[in-house]
């Protein structure tokens, strides 16, 4: 079945055969690119991908000048516990550790971990915050700050929250929604026709989430552990989803505006495939580490989501030979520009779910392929059905009259996953989420942990009364 | 839920969009309930609103449907015979069918082709790869194996159709391309890595600007399903079988990706292709690395040298330069970007290995299709 599998792992009745070609002194323990590797040169191999990377300046231990033209650069991995941002804390704390090493303790960035809170959401098998405290402790003596954080602290307070309801001709109005109970985000997800379409609200989420803590705790630079089949099927699962006019931004290393300040965006492992990333967590002793949904993936392709269904495209190409894929698809995508703006609507705008630019007015074009008049009512009989019908819908439902309500800019994407939401109930979205603020509450702080230790046992100078919470 | 008067049609049995018919199947577009006229009505507006909005006719034009006597140029044929009526298009309609020469397939078809031309009333001009290059497509296949049989086919039809097209007259041919095939071709592109097609592949209207014929697609919104849908509503007569050499394995594997994406959300078709209509190729970096070492002045002799490919066609000169539409192949004159076009290298390998003698009555070179046909005509 697999003729050409990315990665292959040689057993040790071969493993006389071939030597390493990098050290040419250890066995080697796995074939990858067409070349043999022993572990250590393995290890190194994949760093070497991060490392070049992260060329910049910034990321270096700085003298003189420097110090202070750069200031103290902070870098926010987001880690969701699944083997690719595993690796990529390990990459990075072995970088740290290098830096520790040859500057006598002196490091080139902070480095800070957060984690959205996944335990609920995906039955996870175990929680981050048992894992986290062993994990840092693998890089001591090299400080690493970890933070989890709720996904509920997406809604920051219900005033922001807006009824959004869309019309059978793609145009939507936000209407205030007034709160009578706390709205959670497990219940807007409930509001959702289907996976997929949580799914991609998720992602609008997680994506928010990552740059407000990142502007909060004062990082600059974001990195996350996408490998380069991750990105490629990211640039597939966009186009599906009709989102392909974002694969330019969401798949480059790029900057984005958060407020008054920039946020830059790596992908570190961008050169590293996931069978790569599989055998590094595996040589390492990472994969014990993986955090892994109790929910079994489902059979049937109907109970999947669209990036379920491309995740299981891009694994079934490993394994039939045709791995070059994700290499050639991560290159298309990244010859990729900005799309031209359509004359009519003159002016970007900006979805107000998502955030993104709106480059031609969805509603107009889906209006032209889809038509939602009838054809006309012409015997007695059916004549009388209508009848029927307008009594019935008259008798349970008096909504006959729009509620007026502010017109909603909205892109493609979010039309599409917004579709099939009930109309009567509408959707809740938090439409004006990016108000700057201050703090966050996380569930696990690592700084908070020394704070709160500290605060109980060193004594202030007025030390009688008591100060804490 | 409220049905007071159960005697005839529950109300939550109507139509979704007149309530006034009894529904009768789920748009697969959308999964909306309707009825049969209903059906009929959005789908042949959505093409009218498709072929109105890139303006692809003019009144008094002279098109020819390039007919295959499958599904989608049989109600391609059929629609827009319905609406150059309905709309006045002003349109002289004409079937063009191409002949590849299988035995078992393309013949049982064309027969189909020839009953939608008493059918719709409209002149049919055929079109064989046999009298146009003296190949049949089982030859080829013979000659070539199977495998590369859709790299030979595509190519060779293409240039049939425009010579087809240039022979009754007509600059323009539509086809039935549907949004399917738009959809495959945008994930295809990708997947491949055919930067160059990248941003053309959804455009409805083709044209080289050395060539007097376009090709439009009227089909591309329209759901394969709901193409299917519509001919067994309609009752039309069309050829079902699939060609009998396989398609490409690759292909395959994107093709089974998109079927099980429509699955878990039926708009998907028509996402990717709004996403393929946004994809734009990022404006050239220029490289600017001068050469300073081992810099040498071309000689005459080296600027007289040609390029040859590894598929033996021969670059043009101008090599720097940005593909040119409007070049003509030196051996047969049909547009190309190379010297020789493309299906002349093809044909020109063929000749190369042609066998030289061949055998009475042979019918080894019949394909698969005779065979699975002589097969299903065995009785015990």
């Amino acid at each position: 079945m697999s003729e050409n599998p990315a990665v292959t792992f040689l057993g040790s009745s071969d493993s006389d055969v071939a030597k390493c070609q990098r050290c040419k002194q250890e066995n080697a323990v796995l074939i990858t690119r067409k070349e043999p590797f022993c572990k250590a040169c393995f290890i190194r191999f994949i760093r070497g991908k991060q490392r070049k990377q992260m060329q910049d300046d910034k990321y270096k231990v700085k003298y003189g000048a420097l110090i202070e033209k750069l200031g103290t650069q902070r870098v926010l991995l987001a880690l969701s516990g699944g083997e690719s941002s595993l690796v990529l804390l390990d990459v990075m704390a072995s970088l740290l550790q290098e830096q520790y090493e040859a500057h006598k303790g002196k490091q080139g960035f902070e480095l800070v971990i957060l984690n959205l809170n996944e335990f609920e959401l995906n039955s996870l098998n175990k929680r981050i915050s048992d894992i986290l405290p062993e994990l840092v402790k693998r890089y001591e003596p090299v400080p690493i700050h970890y933070k989890v954080l709720d996904l509920n602290s997406y809604i920051l307070d219900d005033s922001i929250l807006e009824k959004i309801i869309l019309h059978d001709d793609f145009t939507g109005i936000t209407l205030p929604y007034t709160a009578q109970t706390k709205y959670t985000l497990f219940d807007i997800l409930k509001l959702c026709p289907n996976k997929s379409s949580i799914e991609d609200l998720l992602t609008i989420i997680y994506q928010d989430l990552i740059a407000r803590t990142a502007y909060i705790e004062g990082c600059q630079t974001i990195i996350y552990g996408h490998s380069m089949t991750r990105i490629a099927n990211e640039i597939i699962a966009l186009t599906v989803k009709g989102r392909g006019s974002t694969i330019y931004q969401a798949i480059a290393d790029h900057t984005i505006a958060y407020n008054d300040k920039e946020l830059q965006i790596l992908f570190p492992l961008r050169d590293v495939l996931y069978a790569e990333i599989l055998a590094y967590a595996k040589l390492t002793g990472l994969d014990e580490s993986v955090l892994v949904s109790t929910i079994p993936k489902s059979k049937i392709n109907k109970n999947l989501t669209i990036r379920d269904l491309t995740t299981r495209y891009f694994s079934q190409l490993d394994a039939t030979g045709y791995a070059s894929t994700a290499s050639t698809v991560v290159k298309t995508g990244e010859k990729l520009g900005a799309p031209k703006v359509d004359d009519n609507v003159g002016t970007v705008a900006h979805c107000q779910i998502c955030g993104i630019e709106i480059y031609q007015d969805p509603g107009d074009w889906l209006r032209n392929i889809t038509v939602n008049k009838a054809a006309p009512v012409e015997t007695e009989q059916d004549h009388e059905n209508l009848q029927l019908y307008k009594d019935s819908v008259g008798v349970s439902s008096q909504s006959t009259e729009v509620p007026h309500g502010n017109p909603l800019n909205i892109c493609y994407g979010c039309i599409v996953t917004l579709g099939g939401v009930k109309q009567e109930s509408g959707f809740i979205w938090p439409t004006n989420n990016t108000s700057p603020i201050a703090t966050q509450q996380y569930i696990v702080d690592s700084d908070r942990e020394k704070q709160r230790v500290l605060d109980e046992f060193v004594l202030t100078d007025d030390e009688g009364e008591d100060e804490g919470e | 839920m409220t049905d007071e008067k159960p005697k005839r049609i529950k109300v939550t049995a109507l139509c979704e969009l007149c309530h006034a018919r009894k529904a009768v199947m789920k748009r697969p577009k959308n999964l909306q309930k309707l009825c049969k006229e209903c059906f009929y009505n959005v789908f042949e507006t959505e093409i009218h609103n498709t072929i109105t909005n890139a303006k692809l006719f003019q009144s008094g034009d002279k098109v020819a449907i390039g007919a295959s006597g499958g599904k989608d140029s049989t109600v391609l044929a059929s629609v827009l015979k319905t609406l150059n009526e309905r709309y006045n298009y002003g349109l002289e309609l004409v079937l063009l069918s191409i002949d590849e020469g299988i035995v078992g397939y393309r013949d049982d078809s064309l027969a189909t082709v020839k009953r939608n031309q008493i059918q719709y009333k409209m002149p049919l001009e055929i079109i064989s790869y046999k009298q146009l290059y003296d190949w049949t497509m089982d030859e080829i296949v013979s000659c070539a194996g199977i495998r590369s049989s859709c790299t030979y086919c595509g190519v060779l039809r293409r240039q049939a159709l425009d010579r087809g097209a240039a022979k009754l007259g007509i600059n323009h041919v539509v086809t039935g391309h549907n949004a399917d095939d738009m959809a495959e071709t945008v994930l295809m592109n990708l997947l491949r890595g055919d930067v160059a097609r990248l941003e053309k592949s959804t455009t409805i209207v083709t044209q080289s600007s050395g060539s007097p014929i376009k090709r439009s697609k009227p089909f591309k919104y329209t759901y394969q399903k709901e193409i299917v849908l519509y001919a067994h509503y309609k009752k039309l007569d069309y050829f079902s079988t699939e060609c009998t050499y396989a398609p490409e394995a690759f292909r395959g594997t994107a093709r089974e990706l998109l079927k099980s994406l429509e699955a878990v959300r039926p708009s998907c078709i028509m996402d990717i292709i709004y996403s393929g209509e946004h994809l734009v190729l990022a404006p050239k970096k220029k490289k600017v690395t001068t050469q300073y070492k081992n810099k040498k002045k071309l000689t005459e002799q080296q600027q007289e040298e040609m390029e040859i490919n590894p598929d033996g066609s021969v670059s043009l000169k101008s090599k720097k330069q940005e593909f040119k539409d409007g070049n003509r192949c030196e051996k047969c004159g049909y547009l190309s970007s190379n010297k020789i076009c493309k299906a002349c290298v093809l044909l020109a390998g063929l000749e190369m290995n042609r066998a030289k003698v061949t055998i009475d009555n042979n019918t080894a070179v019949d394909g698969a299709a005779k065979l699975t046909k002589t097969l299903e005509q065995l009785s015990f």
